[in-house]
């Protein structure tokens, strides 16, 4: 019997720990990894290594969060955040880069504002 | 003598415990924030140099009140890589006006330059319709040609999304540009994400680019998660907010309208985490305008 309650006791304290992330901010953070892969962020060495750290920070903020430190779990949630959001930017400013210097290019004008 | 040394090595000993260099960290999140002030973040991006500063703030808080702590290292991480962040975001910005300024140069010149055309002529964006195709298989023809441009077009124009968007023809209904809910939207929310702005502008432009014979259906879906009653309002809360963010950026509002569809037509299994993700999703039908 005390065996059972241990294990119940047990199961909620996970339970409750895993629950320490905030989902919405877990989804976020994710959903931004997933934008930049799907915009080519791949392709691009500089955004893959911002993804992959953000992939690293996200596991490692739910170790965190199961080891009860969730203050610093939630700190590095926002660093993967971070680092999602950079991949992401560097794939879309590549391709303005791109785009500016086509149009530039085909209007054979205002070539001395870009460097 | 032995005093006086001793006093010295406490005071060191105090010093020393008072003075905690700056992690490199923090070091490299201050100069990068430096940088990116002096960037073109400063007159493009405004708003994430805000936020780039902010973080940066925290990260010395943290510092002062207790250095070296994994906390204050973090958030001197965070502050590093808004800075970054400010800086991309603010060269991104500065080509986007590039292209702007001279796409509205060319539109200045197009109109300037038609005005000065015979106005009996037809423009070139004008094809004379062939005279003698009156017939009902001549028609369908037309159609079929135009719903296959229309497809040809807007894959040029979203090509840059990759998989974020979908585009597919479905008879009956017409073309359909399907995009992921988790990135569209605030998770659990019926707001639009900020980093997906970019990209639904993008859309916008496109879904302009067709003309005014088209008309749009915004439609929300959902998974099976929750009632039906909760997921139809839900769904249809979201293409509400697409819609109104597609009419601030430039659709007629006679010309789109938001549908919500709940949970009652899925594409994939709901049994399964894979299979809700796309189910969760919104889908612009984009079909012929009736009288026109």
């Amino acid at each position: 019997m005390k065996r059972v309650t241990l294990c119940i006791c047990g199961m909620a304290l996970l339970g409750c720990a895993s629950r320490t992330l905030p989902e919405a901010k877990l989804t976020k953070a994710e959903g931004t990894i997933s934008a930049a892969a799907a915009v080519g962020a791949g392709r691009n060495a500089r955004a893959s290594e911002h993804l992959e750290l953000a992939k690293k920070e996200i596991e490692e903020a739910k170790t965190l969060a199961r080891d009860g430190k969730t203050r610093e779990a939630r700190i590095v949630l926002q660093g993967a955040q971070a680092d999602a959001e950079l991949g992401l930017m560097i794939v879309r400013a590549a391709k303005a880069r791109k785009e500016a210097k086509e149009a530039v290019d085909s209007e054979g004008q205002l070539s001395s504002r870009l460097p | 003598m032995r005093a006086a040394t001793g006093f010295l090595s406490l005071g060191l000993m105090t010093l020393g415990c008072a003075t905690e260099w700056p992690s490199s960290e923090l070091v490299e999140a201050r100069s990068a924030y430096r940088e990116a002030s002096v960037s073109r973040a400063a007159s493009f991006s405004a708003e994430r140099l805000g936020d780039a500063r902010r973080a940066l703030d925290r990260a010395e808080g943290a510092y002062e009140a207790a250095p070296g702590t994994p906390e204050a290292k973090a958030l001197a991480y965070v502050a590093l890589r808004r800075a970054e962040l400010a800086k991309v975001s603010g060269e991104y910005e500065f080509d986007r006006h590039i292209v702007a300024e001279l796409e509205a140069q060319r539109g200045r010149s197009a109109t300037e330059q038609a005005s000065t055309t015979n106005p009996g002529e037809p423009t070139p964006t004008e094809p004379a319709m062939p005279a003698d195709d009156t017939t009902a298989n001549g028609e369908q023809s037309l159609a079929a040609q135009h719903d296959s441009a229309e497809l040809a077009t807007l894959g040029e124009a979203l090509s840059s999304l990759g998989t974020l968007v979908t585009l597919k023809k479905e008879d009956g209904r017409g073309t359909l540009v399907v995009l992921d809910s988790s990135f569209v939207f605030v998770p659990k929310k019926a707001e639009i994400a900020d980093g997906a702005r970019d990209e639904l502008e993008l859309i916008a432009r496109a879904l302009q680019a067709l003309g005014q014979d088209e008309s749009l259906v915004v439609e929300g879906h959902t998974d099976s998660t929750g009632s039906d009653a909760q997921n139809l309002a839900f769904s249809k809360a979201r293409a509400e907010a697409l819609v109104k963010f597609f009419v601030s950026h430039g659709i007629a509002a006679d010309r789109i309208r938001a549908e919500g569809r709940g949970e009652g037509a899925p594409i994939a299994t709901n049994d399964t985490a894979e299979g809700r993700a796309l189910n969760r999703r919104i889908e612009i039908v984009i079909a012929k305008r009736e009288g026109r």
